[in-house]
């Protein structure tokens, strides 16, 4: 898409869960629900991939877009209050943050060169936050990964197995979850999310 | 539930015991309502209201009791509970008692006590191992004899109905997983925790402790339930150490992997709401201590299975743990220490001990003193020849044994007595050991199997490790504990090890059976007596697997657990070699049944695969889509109208109607589903040049071509449109059954093949949603939806790309046609997915827009005879498809040089052809044969088969195919015969023209 | 259950993985100047060893790359794993 500025369509995006979810407490929630899940929408999720290790050229960019630097280490993250960049895989990264502008337009007007491959993934994939004590525990029926508040620390992230799914799960706070899953799956997932956090009690928002 | 009036339980005894008495509980087995306390087993319950007789066995349906108090439980196999929880083959004696629970005995008709099947035990020479099959397998009508025998032997029965309980799975993760918490896994926890090590303990009972919870030993000079308090407490204020009860291990596998049950609510009658019923755990450790215990087994000698024989320290725990009296007057036979250790604690509850007899002919002064004090008499090196009674046993016959304990002394002495109970020695629980690709080896000095060298991380410990004193235990598992948690790298800390009051111990003389006639049951759970084990030994059957086979030794729910060592042991006797020679059978998981419920977890019902959904899925269940699967995919198959019925009949109407609408006037599809594949990069053009057979160097941006992948071994693999973005963008399509594989195709083509391009590719599927809008109309629907851009031919041409907007949308639009009409393929970001296909059918609605699905899309391809699913089988090349001009000869590209082998130019290839029935009206089946002469005699020569076809072509008004013949398009005119012999269809069809609908594609230009 | 270490997303279950095949066939790298032999050898030839075997996998639910891994077809043991560019066998020969 060539749009010159970085507006965004007036229609408002619906997303693969809108119109399906019913908010409340449902489960076992004799007294504080151990579980909070809320959909993280509208997001604008923009793919960078470059084909070595990031030049200097490059991490500037990201330096003067954001205000921080691109992770560089696996499974890791760095964020601002508003966005986040997520290592997924070699020289790959997500950059998300809530959708206020046309984010892909912006940073392909910053880079130029054809050895950065930018893909807009803002619709193709859902987010669903999950936080309450309970998270860890939560995430331990569905991820076959070590949730120890002293292993996966704050702004690791993982691509795995989420039920069955494969999905991207971040961590923004000590019980604060994202997870990324691809859009056509969302449905799917919350009802998964909603089964498994039946027993410690759960607020959908 | 039951009346709470507190019935005689006449063997309880008044005091003693981890039973809560101030809560009775009442429970029915058989339907007769009896009583026990919290803090009871099923089996201690039945003991305490002297129901003895609990089952009938396999074969043989002999009257059976509770044999022992634990895991290994061979005959107490009950049906827990009823109606759709009912849970067949459940141990009595690993079941907490509830209020309410039912249990009913298994295996006999009509009852307990009046079993027809009795029989089998008279006429007992004949049933012999190999019995069923030697005697019916060579007459006709096994099937006949097969479901009589069947039905006569065999355990439980299954409930048909849905389990109305739910399942959960989940993963856990530690440095140092302990399996038991005995005094050896509890002394680990304690070691290894200190270290700050991340501990995981997992215990199949409600109570820590194992062996300790029901000895009398003392630790430190205090009962050793005080021990197992202050360890407990100790443990559960470290904050790195997890305590999992009710939590069985049932597998040791691969990479150090160790599953386990945890039974969150089978000690209740029905789970409490939101709660599942038992939960899968996958637990990850770096270390894994297999502290599971050892098992006792039982001695081998006449009529050694009648209800009231029990192994020696189940005896004991039912006494000690349960305040039950395992019987009135007891006699105590035993091989080495642990007879005595029952005999003194019987009778220290005032039950009767009679006599202890021991076939070693000493023991230490601590014992025979003890038992001294006691009045109870020693009969040393002798053994128990044969037993009696029915129903329950009323004496044993005792006759002194030979030095070589191969024959017993004529005279024999009768005791009476109703409990008997035996010790033939322990066997280490060396089960999960073995899951981990251990080999145990003979250990003589305790006549039993033990952990030989390790094959992953796994650290047998204490009993199951063939260390059975209780400051061996705790000594082995603190030491394991400090050892395993400094190997990873935490430090040392101080400890000490308590000190206990056992006394020294005799060394076991091992008895595997005793002379004597009669049937001497080896497994008591499949019914192999020793005289099966002789037998499979003088028919050649001498190896422990073969044996396993041919007499079922080891082969029931119990897995063998009392009785394979015993089994080998005799096979090595009769052999003449020792034991280590001779060998164990291996074990396998999982330890102990597993219901399918936890394996299944919540991935059942619809819920088995998970359901991937389009971005405008709202909107076809709102319009009456009948939903089909496509992989995950849910796409609609076809659209139902104003309430009509999902029938054949109105499918058919539905299919009709969207096929004439779209030919006649536009209709529009969702394909959202076909895979999206983004492509950038400096060398993108030469990529695609290699994937592709057809040359892209010289495709103009803004421009769409058809493309075909073919496999390394030139067969078709995939086929789409792929558009040129810009210089060095494109936006790849693909079938949206082969989206998964061409993506990792092309990453493996990237990442292993050609790491120097510059290619970056990702999946941008569910980024776009993407609707077909076909028909003559198809241009002026969706220039009525578009913001400003001309659509003419001039400015987008077939095959052309363009970049809009609809009401500020931005969309990518690629006039593409699958289904030879005018058309065009609109993306939209998927949020918007929903909103753009409303818009297109509201301004649609004067131009009668219908919307279509799979089955009307399938049809108007077939109808254009373009390739899909059933063509593109994973057999067939380019030219068996007529698609030979996408070949380019001026290039490499994945799949170029096996093209060229002989086979695949072999004329006599089958190639594809379009077919018509010849009556005009016969459906064809997809998959038919092609035939030239139905009558031909068998093997009758193929000419190919039926690839796809369309049973209605609402355009040509009769059925239409595909398939692919030899000869291909040279046999046009001519008529062959589909048959599928199966179904008994033979039908003559015609060959014709793939092209079954505008040959010349004029269509295609509105 | 198998245990792969993937070399940038660290140790997962083998479940987030696809079994790709023998990584011990490299494809020519002159497709022209291959004969027929090379050409059926990549394509069709494949040894079963019994014991150690380097294969690839992709690690399809995580980073997406393609890991070599050196595995012992006996015991299941994932004995190293890498990159494509890597050979497993030569740095396991060497290191033993």
């Amino acid at each position: 898409m060539v749009d010159k500025d970085y507006n965004l369509p007036s229609i408002k995006r619906q997303s693969a869960l809108d119109g399906q979810i019913e908010s409340g407490r449902f489960g076992n929630c004799k007294t504080e629900p151990g579980i909070f899940i809320e959909e993280n929408h509208p997001l604008s999720i923009v793919q960078l991939e470059t084909r070595e290790p990031p030049q200097k050229d490059f991490l500037n960019v990201i330096q003067n877009l954001f205000n921080f630097d691109v992770p560089l280490a696996p499974n890791t993250s760095k964020a601002s209050d508003k966005t986040r960049i997520i290592w997924t895989g070699p020289n790959r990264w997500l950059i998300v943050e809530p959708e206020t502008r046309d984010l892909t337009s912006l940073i392909k007007s910053q880079i130029k060169e054809t050895s950065f491959s930018i893909v807009d993934l803002s619709h193709a994939r859902s987010s669903i936050g999950i936080d309450g004590f309970m998270t860890r525990d939560l995430l331990l029926k569905g991820a076959a990964i070590d949730f120890h508040p002293e292993v996966f620390l704050v702004d690791h992230c993982v691509q795995t197995t989420f039920f069955n799914l494969s999905a991207l799960i971040c961590c923004l706070d000590e019980n604060r979850f994202n997870i990324f899953i691809a859009r056509g799956f969302a449905l799917d997932l919350w009802q998964k999310v909603q089964e498994a956090a039946e027993e410690f009690g759960y607020e959908t928002l | 539930m039951f009346s709470k009036k507190n019935k005689q339980q006449i063997r309880r005894l008044s005091s003693g015991g981890l039973i809560d008495r101030s809560k009775p509980i009442g429970f029915k087995f058989d339907g007769k309502p009896l009583m026990g306390y919290v803090g009871d087993t099923l089996a201690s319950a039945l003991l305490a209201n002297n129901v003895k007789l609990v089952g009938r066995s396999f074969k043989y349906h002999r009257p059976r009791g509770i044999y022992t108090a634990g895991t290994e439980e061979p005959n107490a196999l009950v049906a827990l509970r009823t109606d759709a929880r009912t849970e067949p083959n459940t141990r009595a004696t690993n079941i907490e008692l509830f209020d309410g629970l039912e249990a009913k005995s298994q295996n006999r008709w009509p009852n307990l006590f009046l079993d027809v099947m009795q029989i089998n035990n008279l006429a007992g020479p004949l049933f012999t191992a190999g019995f069923y099959y030697k005697t019916f397998m060579g007459m006709p009508g096994w099937h006949f004899y097969e479901y009589f025998i069947r039905k006569a032997a065999g355990m439980g029965s299954t409930e048909l109905e849905r389990d109305p309980d739910t399942y959960d799975k989940k993963n856990a993760f530690c440095d140092i997983l302990i399996i038991g918490g005995g005094p050896t896994g509890l002394s680990a926890a304690l070691s290894a925790g200190r270290t700050g090590a991340r501990v995981l303990i997992i215990d199949s009972s409600k109570l820590l402790g194992g062996q300790l919870i029901w000895e009398l030993d003392q630790i430190d000079d205090k009962p050793a339930l005080q021990w197992i308090e202050s360890a407990l407490k100790e443990l559960n204020e470290m904050k790195n150490v997890t305590i999992a009860r009710r939590t069985t291990a049932f597998g040791y596998y691969d990479s150090n992997v160790v599953n386990a049950i945890e039974s969150v609510s089978d000690h209740l009658p029905t789970p409490e709401p939101h709660t599942v019923r038992q939960r899968l755990w996958q637990i990850r450790a770096q270390k894994v201590i297999i502290a599971t215990g050892a098992t006792e087994r039982p001695l081998v000698f006449s009529n050694n299975d009648r209800p009231g024989i029990m192994l020696a320290s189940a005896a004991r725990r039912y006494a000690n743990q349960f305040a039950v009296k395992p019987g009135n007057r007891a006699v105590i036979f035993a091989n080495n220490d642990d007879g005595y250790k029952t005999a003194v604690n019987l009778a220290e509850k005032g039950i009767d001990v009679r006599a202890v007899v021991d076939s070693r002919t000493y023991v230490n002064e601590f014992w025979k003193t003890k038992l001294d004090e006691l009045g109870v008499e020693l009969i040393l090196g002798s053994a128990v020849i044969n037993t009696h009674g029915h129903f329950g046993l009323t004496g044993v016959d005792i006759a002194s044994l030979s030095s070589d304990q191969k024959s017993t002394s004529s005279q024999s002495t009768f005791i009476s007595a109703d409990l008997l109970a035996i010790s033939g020695g322990w066997s280490p629980n060396v089960h999960l050991y073995c899951h981990a690709g251990g080999r145990p080896q003979y250990e003589a000095s305790i006549a039993a199997f033990v952990p030989g060298l390790r094959s992953q991380s796994e650290y047998p410990a204490g009993a199951s490790n063939g260390a059975f004193s209780l400051i061996d235990c705790i000594t082995e598992g603190t030491n394991c504990g400090i050892q395993l948690a400094t190997e990873l790298g935490f430090s040392k800390t101080i400890f000490s090890i308590p000190q206990t009051d056992e006394p020294s111990v005799t060394p076991i003389k091992a008895l595997w059976r005793i002379p004597g006639k009669g049937k001497k049951f080896v497994d008591i759970q499949d019914d192999v007596t020793e005289s099966d084990i002789k037998l499979a030994h003088q028919e050649g059957y001498i190896s422990v697997e073969h044996l396993k086979r041919y007499t079922t030794l080891g082969m029931g729910t119990d897995q063998g657990k009392t009785s394979n060592m015993n089994g080998h042991a005799i096979m090595a006797e009769e052999r003449g070699e020792a034991i280590e020679t001779v060998g164990t059978t291996m074990f396998r998981p999982p330890y102990i049944p597993i219901a399918m419920g936890p394996l299944a977890g919540r991935d059942i019902g619809q819920s088995y695969s998970a359901k991937r959904k389009s971005a405008i899925h709202n909107w076809h269940h709102e319009n009456g889509a009948i939903f089909i699967d496509a992989g995950q995919w849910l796409r609609p198959q076809y659209y139902l109208r104003n309430g009509e019925a999902n029938t054949t009949q109105n499918m058919d109407l539905a299919i009709t109607r969207e096929v004439k609408g779209t030919r006649g006037n536009v209709g529009m599809v969702d394909v959202s589903t076909l895979g999206k594949i983004d492509i950038q990069g400096a060398d993108s053009s030469e990529f695609l040049n290699r994937i592709y057979t057809n040359g892209w160097t010289k495709l103009a941006i803004g421009k769409a071509r058809y493309g075909l992948m073919l496999r390394e071994d030139g067969i078709v693999f995939d086929d789409g449109t792929t558009s040129r973005l810009s210089e060095h963008h494109y936006f790849m399509t693909t079938t949206t059954s082969n989206a998964a594989s061409v993506l990792s195709h092309m990453e493996y083509c990237l990442q292993v093949h050609w790491p120097d391009l510059d290619v970056k590719i990702s999946s941008i599927t569910e980024q776009w949603a993407a609707m077909a809008i076909a028909g003559p109309k198809s241009r002026d629907v969706l220039q009525k939806t578009i913001d400003e851009e001309d659509l003419s031919d001039e400015t987008l041409p077939f095959m052309g790309v363009k970049q809009i907007s609809i009401d500020g949308i931005p969309a990518l639009i690629f006039r593409i046609s699958f289904s030879g009409e005018l058309a065009y393929e609109v993306n939209v970001p998927a949020d918007y997915g929903e909103y753009v296909w409303r818009r297109i059918m509201e301004k649609g609605t004067t131009d009668n827009i219908i919307p279509y699905g799979t089955e009307a899309m399938a049809i108007m391809r077939i109808e254009k005879g373009h390739v899909a699913g059933g063509e593109l089988d994973g057999r067939t090349t380019p030219d068996d498809l007529g698609m030979n001009k996408l070949i380019s000869s001026k290039k490499e590209f994945i799949g170029r040089r096996l093209l060229q082998r002989d086979g695949f130019l072999d004329p006599k290839r089958p190639k594809l052809v379009g077919l018509i029935p010849t009556d005009g009206k016969s459906r064809i089946r997809t998959g038919s044969i092609l035939v030239k002469d139905p009558n031909a005699s068998l093997p009758m020569p193929k000419l190919g088969h039926v690839s796809s076809g369309a049973y209605l072509s609402p355009t040509l008004k009769h059925p239409i195919s595909l398939g692919l013949i030899t000869g291909g398009s040279k046999r046009i005119g001519e008529t062959v015969w589909a048959t599928s012999p199966l179904h008994g269809e033979i039908n003559e069809v015609k060959i014709v023209d793939p092209v079954f609908y505008d040959k010349q594609g004029e269509r295609l230009n509105g | 259950m198998i245990r792969i270490k993937c070399p940038y997303c660290g140790l997962r279950d083998h479940s987030e993985f696809n079994y790709i095949g023998d990584a011990t066939k490299l494809r020519p790298i002159n497709p022209e100047l291959a004969n027929d032999d090379e050409w059926f050898d990549y394509i069709y030839i494949r040894d079963n060893p019994r014991g150690v075997h380097q294969e690839y996998w992709q690690h399809i639910s995580g980073c997406r790359s393609y890991v070599k891994v050196l595995r012992d077809t006996v015991t299941h043991e994932v004995l190293k794993t890498g990159l494509p560019s890597d050979d497993l066998l030569f740095s396991y020969e060497a290191e033993k």
